[in-house]
């Protein structure tokens, strides 16, 4: 009988187990050598991206002014911009 | 349907329950104030995550002959073991130094459950992971970015 994967471990469109998410840090693991197109991005810009996607998904962090997106509470179309990418 | 009654399920379940009550809010308090906090602090951040991940990968040698998902399975274990640990010794502390540590081994934790998929079944938890990695992905670009710096100065 062939042996079921782990139901846990399979990939659905919802959540791909080993999605560029999930590969991302399991591969910044593994000790490759690194090419010159395998350099880690500039910190900033990936920052200012991945910032506004952890705050979308545990919410703005106390205070009035939320430093990922550089909006104020409230401010909804610089906020709407921020995450279009036009700021 | 059934699936939800299978052994192996409700072992998950445990699991995620578990990781609610003891890895959910230390990892959320720490994505929160990596948020709020200025430019000049945030690598204190990436460098607690990359020393917490660093400590809880397994060996070298042995990521050479494991599955991505047994990397991500022993080193959210190894994470989840040690902050059971310092919550154990420290108490519940949820300021200072100690427990800024223990929040960023609970973030550690928290992304590599979310890459071995344990959290596919809830919402919150997979949210949560998935800006864990996030966080974890920034850190490994810093230390990386500052590695290179340092081999382009010493060249």
């Amino acid at each position: 009988m062939e042996e079921q994967p782990d139901p846990a471990l399979k990939s659905t469109k919802a959540n791909p187990p080993f999605s560029i998410v999930s590969a991302t840090i399991l591969s910044a693991r593994r000790h490759r050598p690194r090419g010159d197109h395998e350099r880690a991005p500039a910190i900033g810009v990936l920052a200012s991206g991945l910032s506004l996607r952890i705050e979308s998904y545990v919410g703005p962090p106390d205070g009035p002014k939320s430093l990922a997106t550089g909006y104020v509470q409230g401010d909804l179309p610089l906020r709407a911009e921020a995450r279009s990418g036009h700021v | 349907m059934f699936d939800w009654f299978k052994p192996e399920q409700r072992v998950l379940r445990r699991k995620v329950r578990l990781d609610r009550k003891c890895l959910e809010a230390g990892a959320r308090r720490f994505l929160r104030s990596y948020l709020s906090a200025d430019q000049g602090r945030k690598p204190q951040f990436y460098q607690a995550v990359e020393e917490a991940t660093r400590e809880c990968s397994p060996a070298t040698w042995s990521l050479l002959v494991i599955e991505d998902a047994q990397i991500a399975e022993a080193t959210s274990e190894a994470a989840f073991q040690i902050v059971l640990q310092r919550q154990k010794h420290a108490g519940p502390t949820k300021d200072g130094p100690t427990a800024f540590v223990t929040d960023a081994y609970a973030t550690v934790a928290v992304a590599y459950r979310r890459a071995a998929g344990m959290y596919i079944r809830n919402k919150n938890m997979q949210e949560l992971g998935t800006a864990a990695v996030h966080l974890l992905t920034m850190a490994t670009s810093y230390t990386t970015g500052q590695r290179d710096e340092g081999d382009t100065v010493t060249q």
